[in-house]
């Protein structure tokens, strides 16, 4: 038997598919939340790569915002749990991890055992979200993915002082209008976000060893410098994305 | 008699539809007396023949209030001044609104210029009332209100009257503090938001009628057995929670309040009036009294060890404090309770509440969180 698990986001749908004994056979990724047809994209995707049809998943557990609009799911658990959940098993004895999403940033503290201890969420504010970083990737007219390839080729961090991604954007705009370079600016933003992460983690307290998910996490470069800000190293995974899927899908196989 | 579903039903029932309890004052010839948080004494109104009524702001969005303020202040003073322009308030004979925040202060000057229709009481109270110089400003002020009370309900308040609506409030709140007491241990007969309409009603209806229903109610309560069994029991903190998107969110995850640091509940009710003696000097006493509360100068911040304190006594599994947005009182102390609890052993969340915020979500998750953590 197999047991899959939804997290539904506010930007993206991840899924994973796991078998009986916790591993991942399949994973399915889908742009767009609650409301869209990414879950049933995301769905298809992770079944379709574990070769599983859907009569032989034994229990759905969906997290994420739109989760309770995932009807086909069995049971349904909050995110946080989910990513403490997961990251326990991708990175065996974590005790903290930050979650850059595409609306929120968390940081979780898990017990020894891997349990969920404490968090920290950010404020009702897109700023040192995914959603900060996508804004400020259409202001330099790049992909997302590339902010990491631009800010090493920065020399200096161009310092982005406003905190709220409306007046960061206008910001943003006129230091590259008095002829700041691409690169040092992306890497000023890299800095605003770390600055926000760095000071949620710190609200919570670090204890080592730190991972990252979310799909910020895949940004190298800012990852890098959150290293060096909150000055532990910082583990991820290439599931880094699909961490709360990959929890809800382990809830769903203890159920 | 009523059963305890049919007398909670009654209470939510005011509670959603506070304007059909104004028209029933109305109707029935009342005057009726606006009051704003916090402390305000009530009694004199009661004591004039007039029904105080509450007005705490309301869940909505500010539009026209936002001529008189920054969009970064706390949505009570807002909600309150909007209530006012739209027109919602005008059976009022009067409002009375304190200063005891800086926020406030500047919600009631700008209620006076922006509401003429209703004739704004304010209400000056000492921040230092451990002093005797507060303790006489308190009086003075009392005094002075009296005939201001008095005026707006075209009567002369009596010191027996006025010794009368003490008696009654003290009776009010010391049931009220029972009903809290018996709903933190009957969590599946009175839920959260219950709880909340159950208070709320109490700021609308006439006081003797509330207090019947309330009377009834415990004793009702009190002959069921006690049980927090499958729910996770909180110690709630901060000004208001009576917010339905996040009543129905604390239902929905079985939590049980089974002690409050609440502004709008047991703070508020902690006031015990002497009956004897001077009045109107009894009320201002009882105010001097007053601690535990983020809104009242404190220099050893007993609010802070008090929240740590409910966590040990009341055997809750957790702390949540509900921090209203922009408000500098509450602001300044969270740290310090966050701290408090940690060292309590206490598991604390704290989420940012507003009767502005259209979407709960991010609290859901914190909160489903948090009762994953405590359960
Ligand atoms: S104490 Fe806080 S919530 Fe109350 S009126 Fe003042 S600012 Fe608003």
């Amino acid at each position: 038997m197999f047991y899959l698990g939804m997290d539904v986001g506010s930007t993206a749908t991840k899924c994973i598919v796991v078998d009986g004994s916790g591993t991942i056979v399949g994973k399915g990724l889908a742009r767009g939340g609650a409301g869209t047809k990414a879950p049933a994209a995301a769905e298809a995707e992770a079944l379709a790569q574990a070769q599983v049809s859907e009569s032989e998943i034994e229990t759905i557990c969906a997290t994420g915002y739109g989760r309770h609009l995932f009807d086909q799911a069995n049971m349904e658990k909050s995110e946080l749990s989910c990513h403490a959940k997961g990251a326990s098993r991708l990175f065996p004895g974590v005790r903290t991890v930050i979650d850059i999403g595409g609306q929120d940033a968390k940081v979780l503290r898990l017990g020894v055992g891997g349990s969920l201890e404490n968090f920290a969420m950010n404020d009702k504010c897109a700023a040192g979200t995914g959603r900060f970083l996508d804004v400020m990737a259409g202001v330099f007219g790049c992909d997302v993915s590339e902010l990491s390839d631009y800010d090493r080729q920065s020399d200096h961090s161009v310092s982005i002082s406003s905190t709220c991604t409306v007046f960061a954007e206008s910001e943003v705009i006129s230091k590259l209008a008095s002829g700041e370079s691409i690169y040092d600016v992306a890497a000023g933003v890299h800095d605003s976000v770390v600055d926000r992460t760095a000071g949620l983690a710190n609200r919570l307290g670090i204890v080592p060893p730190v991972a990252m998910t979310g799909g910020v996490a895949l940004n190298d470069a800012l990852r890098e410098r959150l290293e060096k800000k909150i000055g532990y190293p910082i583990q991820t995974s290439e599931l880094a994305q699909f961490n709360g899927a990959f929890g809800a899908a382990i809830y769903a196989l203890e159920a | 008699m009523a059963d305890i579903k049919e007398l909670l039903e009654g209470f939510t029932e005011v509670a959603d539809h506070p304007k059909a309890e104004l028209d029933r004052h109305i109707a029935a010839g009342k005057k009726v007396i606006g009051v704003g948080p916090y402390y305000v004494l009530e009694e004199l109104v009661y004591a004039a023949g007039a029904i105080p009524f509450g007005v705490w702001g309301r869940v909505g969005t500010a539009s026209k209030a936002r001529e008189y303020f920054p969009p970064f202040y706390c949505s009570i003073c807002q909600m309150t001044l909007e209530m006012g322009l739209n027109h919602e308030l005008d059976k009022l004979s009067g409002i009375m609104l304190t200063a005891l925040c800086d926020t406030l202060r500047g919600a009631s000057q700008n209620f006076r210029v922006g509401v003429t229709q209703v004739p704004m009481i304010f209400v000056t109270q000492p921040q230092n009332r451990a002093t005797e110089a507060g303790r006489q400003y308190a009086i003075d002020s009392y005094t002075e209100l009296k005939t201001t009370v008095g005026e707006a309900c075209d009567t002369i308040i009596d010191d027996d009257k006025l010794a009368e609506a003490i008696k009654l409030y003290n009776n009010w709140r010391a049931a009220m503090r029972t009903f809290l007491a018996e709903a933190a241990k009957h969590p599946a007969l009175v839920s959260v938001a219950q709880r909340a309409a159950v208070v709320d009603a109490g700021y609308y209806m006439d006081k003797a009628e509330h207090l019947k229903k309330v009377e009834a109610l415990n004793e009702l309560l009190a002959a069921q057995p006690a049980s927090t069994d499958g729910f996770k029991k909180v110690v709630l903190s901060g000004v208001y929670y009576d917010i339905p998107a996040l009543t129905q969110i604390l239902d929905e995850n079985h939590f049980a309040v089974v002690a409050d640091d609440i502004a709008k509940e047991s703070r508020a009710l902690q006031l015990q009036v002497s009956e004897e003696g001077d009045p109107t000097v009894a009320l201002a006493e009882a105010f001097c009294k007053a601690g535990n509360d983020s809104i009242l100068f404190d220099e050893n911040k007993g609010h802070v060890a008090h929240v740590a304190d409910l966590y040990k006594e009341s055997g809750a599994d957790g702390v949540v404090l509900l921090l209203a947005k922009f408000c500098d009182p509450e602001e300044f102390d969270a740290p310090h309770v966050a701290k408090a609890c940690k060292d309590a052993g206490a598991p604390f969340v704290q989420i940012e509440i507003d009767q502005s915020t259209e979407s709960y979500e991010q609290a859901r998750t914190q909160l489903e969180t948090f009762a994953d953590i405590i359960g």
